[in-house]
């Protein structure tokens, strides 16, 4: 069983928006301020906690911008087995009796004072069987972590909670008198006794009253808790107070400590562990451990499926994330972008019959019933622009297996952080990738800063010969009326004079196939295609720069002036061919750099056009 | 009760595994021999699945409740197990989550719709809806009479109709629609296999008590837990204490329905913990010959050495000389007016 479906109305960031998740594992990514948080909180709104320790409570607040009067979550479960079906029949939302369905309705005008949630199972309002709600929990590992704080001597909580887990329902009783501590030593009765000099002469007239110093009598588990520490080091060495360790190792502790909680897991048929950012104060490796050991966990669940009817014991991890490092340590189908978008919602106005809800259709209404009805004497506010958070789900977008397995041998760290750029500069190699940053910041953008930081917040992905079609699909086909990448410029060699059958160079015959793929799915205004006719060198040489060029080819061949000469005297196609043999022997990497070299060091410089274009194409 | 060994027949029941016919005499302890059932099944470390009680009042209901918590057998809340009426297992397991075809709204069931008030036109005698007959509409004569209507019920026939059709919209169900619900889904063979797969999955074993209760449409569903979803079912009953004669609770169909189990299934329960050995032979005697079974006094006050006096009267009315007699034969015996019980077909009688 595994939570297929999260619904959200009116919650937060979300207007009206379902958010798809994987059995395993998912990963939601998405910048900042993109709803990823929310839908967390609405899980753990949505689940009760497995500890049993209720830490977020359904407030006025998480009503969408103060727009009607409450909110509605609900989560949709799939591929129960037949004893799950059975647990959970009260929250069968139709006769096919496979999915259960558990839903929250949180109404400011329903729900009594302080207002309180409805929650539901199978459809709205209807009851869930006693009980039955409780087979679904939550485990949470909140964001901000301040691990040494939490595990510090004095802050017993978490220590406390490892201590009843394994007591379980055990008497403390015996594991206190075995850890408390001996209150016989004659320093102690020496102060105890010197003090109660002093007290006797000050209560003596009054009450008199003794004293002695040692340690509780009465210890109870908390005390104790409150008095064990965390040590922590590397394997083989003696363990070190937690304080000395660094945040990064002391957070997977923390994990680590939360991560007992799991094993309680088999009191319920499915436990989401729900993560946030589980990248902080972690280095680029640990990142990837943390991943594989929540994912284990969840695979690991699932292992060996319960067929006796007892309570399947799963577990369902969703992460919320800022991370490249972890978004590419996972296959694509894991990931669910968020982004918040921009919409018009009508102003909160006391229920007519227009509705209310239900985004740009909405609004239309209201426009047309203003413009009818002339005598109309409350005046609809002019509908304001609000952000809205709506989601792209990796697997339902990648149908194709064969490019979905492109990707995702595709997708390295760098590559990765299309799921939080934005803007995606694709080019046919390092050479370009070295020298447009340079023609930019330089010459192309030079004197428009807004168009500059544009610039610089892409991310530049050196295409390398690899057919990136399936990549250029993923960042722009949209799901949900968005899409991931919000421009995609793609640069590439013309790789003239050679034609194919259809007539067209190699780079023609690439852009019509990026500028159909662009048409198909209405996105030319965002993704378009750049071509020279031959190759970058012999486009840059053309442009009418040969002294900087041969300068830059110099440095790389100091012996081969004359070479240079012979190969540059030709024009057209045969300057194309001669170049082309030229650069065989020359890494265009290093041909590259040293250009860009040149250029920053105030050379003059003329952009061909394609590239001109593309740059100010990408920062607009 | 309770600090008695269990009887042979009743450790044959504790441990029968699957289906059982139980036909218990008065006082035989069935309630005892459930909560000694539940205990055997629930302490087995293996067991995953649930258990269901069901009884046919709620009096029962909360006595085997109370039983049950006090030898702290279930958890709380009592999930995944089950205890209620039939009709409340009915409604929770093969009508509430199923939702009805042209409803939108969640299913509630509102016992009071036959109370609901017709009235075909403003200003027009109002009848209850329970004047209408449920399948075809029409207006029931008897009840007319009852309330002395006697126009033309055509339109009151067609409002009734339109009433029921828009409480079936808006999911308002009475006891009757749920059942005639829960059959209409299990007449429906794919979902009736779905449906008991998934109750078999989550209940190991069904327990009826009180089940001379049950009326014919009952036993079929019973049948159809036993039979089609495949939970064993263990039906516990005294035929003889059938008082539910409104809901055509019958016999005949009980012992009929007895036969459908095996042999090895049939587990009687002859002790009567509650009477003396001579009420026993008394209401041996006094039973038709074909129903009379071996009835072993065993509690208490078997003993117990008090005579049975059986007085008869004629006429309509009892005459105020029976009690006095009874009064008469209570002293003799050494018990005062005040301990003494009385049941009675009317308060007025009793008074």
């Amino acid at each position: 069983m595994y939570l297929k479906e999260l619904s959200l109305n009116n919650f937060r960031s979300f207007k009206s928006s379902t958010v798809s998740l994987q059995p395993d594992l998912t990963i939601l990514v998405g910048e900042n301020n993109s709803g990823k948080s929310n839908a967390i909180d609405a899980l753990r709104l949505l689940t009760p906690p497995l500890s049993g320790r209720r830490e977020i409570y359904c407030q006025l607040t998480d009503i969408r911008f103060d727009t009607g009067t409450g909110f509605d979550l609900s989560a949709r479960y799939d591929d129960l087995n037949a004893a799950q079906q059975g647990r959970l029949v009260s929250a069968c939302p139709d006769k096919a009796m496979t999915d259960a369905v558990f839903g929250l309705s949180y109404d400011e005008t329903k729900g009594g004072f302080p207002t309180r949630p409805a929650l539901w199972a199978g459809i709205a309002g209807r009851t869930p069987e006693s009980g039955s709600h409780d087979m679904i929990r939550h485990v949470y590992l909140p964001a901000l972590r301040d691990a040494k704080y939490a595990l510090a001597s004095g802050n017993p909580t978490r220590i406390y909670a490892l201590l009843r887990h394994f007591l379980k329902d055990a008497d403390p009783a015996d594991l206190i008198k075995a850890l408390s501590r001996d209150t016989d030593h004659e320093i102690l009765e020496t102060i105890g006794g010197s003090v109660d000099d002093g007290l006797e002469a000050l209560t003596a007239g009054v009450r008199q009253q003794t004293a002695s110093l040692g340690f509780s009598k009465d210890e109870k588990l908390i005390d104790i808790a409150r008095d064990l520490k965390f040590s922590l080091a590397d394997q083989g060495i003696e363990p070190e107070d937690l304080s000395y360790s660094g945040h990064g190792y002391a957070n997977l502790l923390y994990m680590a400590t939360i991560a007992v909680e799991l094993e309680n897991v088999s009191n319920a048929d499915l436990t989401l562990f729900l993560v946030e950012e589980p990248e902080a104060h972690l280095h680029p490796q640990l990142q990837a451990a943390v991943l594989a050991f929540l994912k284990d966990r969840a695979v690991k669940s699932r292992e060996t499926p319960k067929d006796d009817g007892s309570p399947a014991g799963e577990i369902q991890v969703v992460v919320a994330t800022h991370s490249p490092n972890l978004t590419a340590s996972v296959p694509s189908k894991s990931m669910v972008f968020l982004r918040a978008v921009v919409s018009e919602t009508e102003t909160a106005t006391p229920a007519a019959g227009a509705g209310g809800e239900g985004g740009v259709a909405a609004v239309e209404e209201v426009a047309v019933i203003a413009t009818e009805a002339t005598g109309v004497e409350t005046e609809k506010a002019p509908p304001t622009l609000r952000r809205e958070t709506r989601s792209i789900s990796l697997a339902d977008l990648l149908t194709n297996a064969k490019e979905r397995r492109k990707i995702d041998r595709y997708i390295d760290v760098t590559k990765a952080s299309f799921m939080f750029g934005g803007r995606m500069f694709l080019v046919e190699g390092i050479a370009e990738a070295l020298l447009l940053p340079v023609l930019a910041e330089k010459i192309v953008l030079k004197d428009d800063e807004a168009a500059l930081r544009r610039f610089r917040s892409t991310t530049f992905v050196p295409i390398d010969g690899v057919d990136f079609q399936p990549y250029v699909k993923l960042l722009i086909t949209p799901q949900n009326d968005i899409r991931i990448a919000d421009r995609v410029v793609i640069v590439t060699d013309g790789d003239g004079p050679k034609t194919l059958e259809n007539g067209l160079t190699a780079g023609e015959n690439r852009k019509r196939i990026y500028d159909e793929i662009a048409e198909g799915v209405d996105a030319t205004t965002i993704c378009a295609t750049y071509i020279n006719d031959y190759s970058l060198e012999t486009e840059l040489l053309s442009a009418g720069n040969h002294d900087v060029l041969k300068a830059a080819y110099i440095v790389c061949h100091p012996q081969s002036e004359e070479k240079w000469d012979n190969a540059v005297a030709p024009a057209g196609d045969e300057l194309a061919t001669s170049m082309h043999t030229l650069f065989k022997e020359t890494r265009k990497g290093d041909f590259a750099q040293v250009l860009a070299e040149l250029i920053e060091d105030g050379a003059e410089f003329v952009v061909p056009k394609y590239l001109s274009d593309a740059i100010k194409s990408i920062s607009a | 009760m309770a600090g008695f060994a269990l009887t042979t027949e009743q450790v044959a029941i504790v441990e029968h595994e699957g289906s059982a016919f139980i036909s218990a005499c008065p006082g035989a302890g069935k309630t005892r021999c459930i909560v000694e059932r539940a205990r055997a099944v629930l302490s087995k470390s293996e067991t995953r699945h649930g258990l269901a009680f069901l009884s046919f009042t709620n009096a029962a209901v909360s006595e085997l409740q109370e039983r049950l918590a006090k030898n702290r057998l279930l958890p709380a809340p009592i999930f995944p197990h089950f205890v209620g009426t039939f009709d409340s297992f009915i409604w929770h397991y093969l009508v509430e989550p199923f939702g009805l075809d042209g409803c939108d709204n969640p299913l509630k069931v509102i016992p009071g719709t036959g109370d609901l008030i017709v009235t075909p036109f403003p200003g027009a005698q109002g009848l209850r809806l329970d004047c209408f007959e449920r399948s075809t509409g029409k207006i029931i004569p008897e009840e007319a009479r009852k309330v002395g209507f006697n126009r033309d019920p055509a339109r009151y026939e067609t409002a009734a109709q339109r009433l029921r059709v828009r409480l079936l919209e808006r999911g308002q169900l009475d006891f009757d629609d749920v059942r005639r619900i829960a059959n209409g889904n299990l007449a429906d063979k794919a979902f009736s296999n779905r449906l008991g797969c998934i109750l078999s999955a989550r209940f190991g074993e069904i327990i009826v008590d009180e089940a001379q209760d049950c009326n014919p449409d009952d036993l079929s569903i019973i049948d159809w837990l036993r039979d089609t979803a495949k939970i064993p079912t263990k039906v516990v009953c005294d035929p003889h204490q059938s008082i539910y004669g409104f809901r055509g609770g019958v016999s005949d169909e009980l012992f009929k329905y007895a036969s459908t189990f095996a042999e090895n299934e049939q587990l009687p329960l002859t002790g009567n913990f509650r009477s003396s050995l001579h009420i026993c032979k008394v209401v041996h005697t006094l039973r038709a010959p074909s129903h009379r079974g071996e009835e072993e006094a065993l509690g208490p006050l078997k003993d117990c050495d008090l005579n049975v006096h059986v007085l008869s009267y004629g006429g309509k009315g009892v005459s105020t000389q029976i009690g006095t007699a009874f009064t008469t034969i209570a002293d003799k015996s050494g018990i005062d007016p005040k301990d003494c019980r009385l049941t009675a077909k009317t308060r007025n009688i009793v008074d």
